[in-house]
């Protein structure tokens, strides 16, 4: 047991080791992550949390596009959680996830631009999806943008993000993407509510900084239960606003 | 008479029989009734025979929903000229739908879908909703894609119908969502009405249609009634295109159902196109349905809210209707944006008799008996 102690506190040595020793400038292709932490009540989700929240989180996901660094787009890698420009992050059921051993199945942006490790400045980002990508035909569409319950048939278009829990017995859902659209699918189409939020997290610092998500900023909306997209609703205003200004922060590891 | 018949209506053919044009496509080809436009079939689906076969399964396949219970057709059966006799749907879950299943009679010629939707103009896109929304649950299949594809893949005879219907794609995409999705279309194109005693009539027979039915026929091409103008053409629909037509005209109509707060509101769960375009205009603005086979469609309107043709021509009459009490209470006619051709109009009783004889011409029998649209796992 104690050997198996030292070889892991020696390895653990190693990383870190690896880590302060990396090249300021890494090269162009290499892959780097941004992570995202659920984060209930300031404290990080971890999967043995799960049945002491006063709420059951059933879904949480959400596209991001138009990331940025310090105003330079990243260069997102192709694979099932991304396109070039958008990504779709996933917390859904994190209990079933935690059965399998892990909290999420995505909460990470790959990119391959080159970066300055250790730079300090703001990273942005949009939830929800372009205009000339919501209207396309999803079942064309590469992963993660043909996944159907992402996809919200009726308004020809996505839910930008579904958050879906259960608190006080009651089960809310909110459901967020473009409204007021006007046009011919897929690619003419105007809408005067887009509802895609910018986001924008100064200070992170990166290969050491990750982006919190507080879910209980969104779970202790006082709500009606039910948003599905108008802004004009009042439980929508109040998410919204929520998850505009207080859900996202970043925070140095280091 | 004859010559006033005229209005709006289509060259009078010389035949007795109906003619049929038919769309050759390599392997297949659709006949529709002569007096028809030309069927428009979208460039990156083109019709075949095993496609249509593939989507005639599908289309009555109650295993594409969440519990086993709900196929498209459970909403769109052929004896009701693919309306359901509900007021309101039911969903796999039993969520009410807040509106009325809707005839897919000539639905290829539909210039938008769904009951009020300017946004959704093709098959493939329109099955999306039934199959995969949530709001209501209709088949309840969202985030199942990959059940299916395994179902499909297992189940005979869809491995065979698939590789017949899509042998130019690639094989390792042979049965996906996409194709699933053209193959549904596809068959749905193929649902033609086109053999009412009225086409008949038209086509020459002189004795396809009544007296009172030829009487009705007048009326309802008249400036008294108006009818036509929302319900006109060949699928008695202004919601029509056709592959020569370059502009979708798409419209939509409030037709003075509700007037909730004096200003023309809707119900929540039934404001029209308004829901999509959030167009203070678009309140209360439906799609008129097509009038083909209306006496097998009852109960009416989007949300079946009128039982009867009887009852429809009634609030017609008074040029919109009134409900005296309750959360749905106003004076439909007062409705500041209903369509100006409601107007009220007065019947005797033999006109209202000989109208609704008129609209009973439109059924086509052999349209719902036809073999062609029937479960093919029965």
């Amino acid at each position: 047991m104690r050997f198996f102690l030292k070889i892991i506190i020696l390895s653990m040595c190693f990383v870190s080791l690896l880590a302060c020793s990396k090249v300021e400038q890494s090269t162009i292709g290499e892959v780097h992550k941004i992570e995202f932490k659920l984060l209930y009540k300031s404290k990080e989700l971890q999967c043995s949390d799960y049945e002491k929240l006063d709420a059951v989180l059933h879904d949480m996901r959400f596209f991001l596009h138009d990331i940025k660094f310090d105003q330079e787009s990243l260069n997102l890698i192709k694979n099932e959680w991304q396109t070039n420009n958008v990504v779709l992050l996933d917390f859904k059921n994190a209990k079933r996830h935690c059965e399998q051993g892990a909290l999420n199945s995505n909460a990470r942006i790959q990119f391959s631009n080159s970066m300055t490790i250790g730079k300090k400045q703001t990273l942005s980002f949009v939830i929800g999806l372009p205009n000339h990508l919501n209207h396309q035909n999803p079942v064309k569409a590469p992963s993660p943008l043909n996944k159907s319950d992402m996809h919200w048939q009726w308004l020809s278009g996505y839910k930008f993000l579904r958050l879906e829990y259960e608190k006080d017995q009651q089960l809310n859902r909110f459901h967020l993407g473009s409204m007021a659209c006007s046009g011919r699918i897929p690619n003419d189409v105007k809408c005067n509510t887009p509802n895609t939020l910018e986001i924008h997290n100064g200070d992170f610092e990166m290969g050491y900084s990750v982006i919190d998500v507080h879910l209980d900023q969104l779970v202790g909306v006082e709500s009606e239960g039910l948003c599905m997209g108008n802004p004009n609703d009042k439980a929508c205003a109040l998410w919204i606003d929520a998850l505009r200004d207080k859900t996202f922060r970043s925070r140095n590891l280091r | 008479m004859k010559s006033k018949l005229s209005l709006g209506l289509v060259a009078v053919g010389m035949f007795g029989l109906i003619v049929y044009q038919t769309h050759n496509n390599k392997d297949y080809s659709v006949s529709v009734p002569e007096h028809f436009p030309e069927l428009p079939i979208p460039v990156d689906n083109p019709l075949n025979k095993a496609k249509v076969e593939l989507g005639r399964h599908l289309f009555f396949d109650k295993n594409l929903s969440i519990n086993q219970t709900t196929s498209c057709a459970t909403c769109h059966l052929p004896e009701k000229a693919f309306t359901d006799g509900r007021a309101k749907s039911l969903g796999a879950l039993n969520d009410r739908h807040p509106r009325s299943s809707m005839s897919l009679a000539n639905i290829a010629y539909a210039s938008s879908l769904n009951w009020a939707d300017p946004l959704t103009e093709h098959l493939e896109r329109q099955l999306l909703t039934p199959m995969f929304g949530e709001e209501p649950v209709e088949m309840g299949m969202a985030g199942k894609e990959q059940q299916i594809i395994e179902y499909l893949s297992d189940q005979q005879p869809y491995p065979k119908l698939f590789k017949k219907a899509f042998s130019s794609d690639n094989p390792s995409e042979l049965i996906s969502i996409d194709h699933l999705a053209k193959a549904l279309a596809s068959f749905q194109r193929t649902i033609i009405s086109g053999n009412a005693a009225y086409d008949q009539y038209l086509l020459g027979d002189d004795s396809a249609m009544s007296e009172s039915a030829l009487k009705g026929m007048q009326l309802f091409f008249s400036e008294k009634v108006e009818c036509f103008h929302c319900h006109g053409g060949f699928n008695f629909t202004d919601s029509s295109t056709h592959s020569a037509e370059q502009n979708f005209v798409k419209t939509f109509h409030n037709n003075a159902l509700y007037n909730i707060d004096g200003n023309g509101a809707y119900p929540k769960d039934n404001t029209g196109a308004f829901a999509i375009t959030q167009n203070p205009n678009d309140m209360g603005a439906f799609k008129a349905p097509t009038l083909r086979n209306i006496a097998l469609t009852a109960p009416y309107m989007h949300d079946g809210s009128i039982i009867s043709l009887e009852g429809v021509l009634d609030h017609y009459a008074v040029g919109g209707r009134t409900i005296e009490n309750g959360e749905l209470a106003g004076d439909g006619s007062k409705n500041p944006l209903k369509n100006p051709f409601i107007k009220g109009f007065e019947l005797s009783e033999q006109e209202r008799k000989d109208l609704l004889e008129f609209l009973d011409s439109l059924t086509d029998e052999a349209f719902t008996k036809n073999p062609a649209y029937q479960d093919p796992w029965e």
